[in-house]
């Protein structure tokens, strides 16, 4: 059997006219002697032909254009929900912040407790584990995307009241305007929930990595603090 | 004037949000197509979609233009179907239109001249096609995904997949040659099943 039978991965290059002068001209010459080969290249293109019956379904757009730039400051239109919202979340990350801090460098005291200077037994402060801590962020992610869904329910809820309290006009007039509404608010939402969602994970993806980088420091800590007790004991 | 998406790019860095919806009406059919063919479920494409093109916004800044606007945003769509999959630890649910009502049919052909019955047969080649893609190793789909229905090189699969050259061909010819034996099998089996509903309609 020819080597070229044995590396059908070559084959892959002819089929998609993606292979140099030369082994082109190499591949037609085995192809002229090989059956086997030749049927594997019409196999391969009967394949490619059938995939092109895979048509994509059709479908609206699923991005919800930028507006353009407010006249007015963005928060004089914003509902009171998401500004609570916002608070809460810039609270309780910069507490989870703060958190982290001091458990990150509390964590691992033992070099430091050794440190014969200090005198101070770091071990009584230690903080959560990794596995608490991690915990700790899904609670508190969870607990501020319940409290951020309620706070939009109630938006939604009091907007659909609001239309149902107007005066009346003609009930079929009436019923599609509040469907169309009720449509658009519920977009609106899935998409803030969405964009709220990215946020959070970027921050907790940057709080990881501050974590990070205080572990490293912590790290570095301990070790200048061996090696100067290392130092100390030396010269003893 | 079409400007290009280098131009696009530039004017959206500067805080035109009107050239970003301009690139994402360029680009969504395709990265729509790339990430339902991969995941093979709509809502799943949505949400990629929406994903992939808001952490492009969120990085025009980083992006310095060392590649195609379009490769870059291939690139965050690909590793995003790539976390869905193994977040979701599932290969792709394939979904395939239901109904073979003769007057829905009728009105999904694709030109006039197509009968119902080639019509009902593009269909099943549609699911036949969609189902075997969804058994592949999500490596393999990737490569004839980017291959088939982009056109990207040998060498730029390899650049989006982060794998040597010689691997995406490797890829491309398994993934081909399954697909191969799975699309025959199912041929084989139609035509069996013609034959003995023939048979039956001698009786």
């Amino acid at each position: 059997m020819p080597a070229m039978c044995d590396e059908r991965e070559r084959l892959i290059g002819y089929v998609y006219e993606e292979c140099g002068a030369r082994e082109r001209g190499e591949i037609e010459r085995h192809l002229e002697a090989c059956g086997t080969c030749r049927e594997e290249i019409a196999a391969l293109r009967r394949v490619r032909q059938d995939l092109l019956a895979w048509q994509v379904p059709d479908h609206g757009s699923v991005w919800r254009p930028f507006a353009p730039v407010r006249m007015t400051p963005w928060w004089r239109e914003a509902p009171a929900w998401s500004l609570a919202a916002a608070a809460t979340l810039v609270f309780l990350l910069g507490a989870a912040g703060g958190l982290v801090t001091n458990t990150a460098v509390a964590r691992e005291p033992v070099s430091i407790v050794a440190f014969p200077s200090t005198g101070v037994d770091l071990r009584a402060v230690e903080g959560p584990t990794p596995a608490e801590r991690a915990a700790i962020d899904a609670a508190r992610l969870s607990d501020m995307e319940r409290r951020i869904i309620n706070l939009m329910r109630q938006e939604l809820h009091q907007r659909v009241q609001l239309t149902s309290a107007r005066p009346p006009a003609p009930a079929g007039a009436e019923d599609a305007a509040l469907a169309k509404q009720v449509t658009e608010l519920a977009g609106e939402s899935e998409w803030q929930m969405k964009l709220i969602r990215t946020l959070l994970s970027d921050l907790l993806n940057q709080k990881a990595t501050i974590d990070a980088q205080i572990q490293s420091l912590a790290n570095r800590v301990d070790a200048i603090a061996m090696a100067q007790q290392a130092g100390g004991g030396g010269g003893r | 004037m079409t400007r290009t998406d280098e131009e696009l790019v530039a004017r959206a860095t500067a805080g035109d949000l009107d050239s970003f919806n301009q690139l994402v009406a360029r680009w969504e059919r395709p990265i729509y197509a790339l990430a339902y063919r991969t995941l093979g479920r709509e809502e799943d494409a949505r949400d990629v979609v929406q994903e992939a093109f808001l952490r492009a916004y969120r990085g025009l800044h980083g992006f310095k233009g060392q590649a195609k606007f379009s490769s870059w945003l291939y690139r965050i769509t690909v590793n995003l179907c790539r976390d869905w999959i193994r977040r979701e630890r599932r290969t792709p649910v394939v979904q395939v239109p239901e109904g073979t009502d003769p007057v829905d049919l009728a009105d999904q052909r694709a030109s006039p001249a197509e009968s119902v019955e080639e019509l009902v047969a593009r269909r099943e080649m549609t699911s036949a096609v969609a189902r075997a893609m969804a058994e592949l190793p999500e490596e393999q789909r990737l490569a004839i995904v980017l291959k088939e229905y982009h056109g990207l090189t040998f060498q730029e699969i390899a650049d989006q997949l982060d794998c040597p050259l010689s691997t995406v061909k490797t890829r491309l010819y398994q993934g081909l040659s399954v697909l191969r034996r799975r699309l025959e099998r199912r041929q084989a089996e139609e035509a069996s099943l013609r034959r003995a509903s023939w048979e039956v309609g001698q009786f």
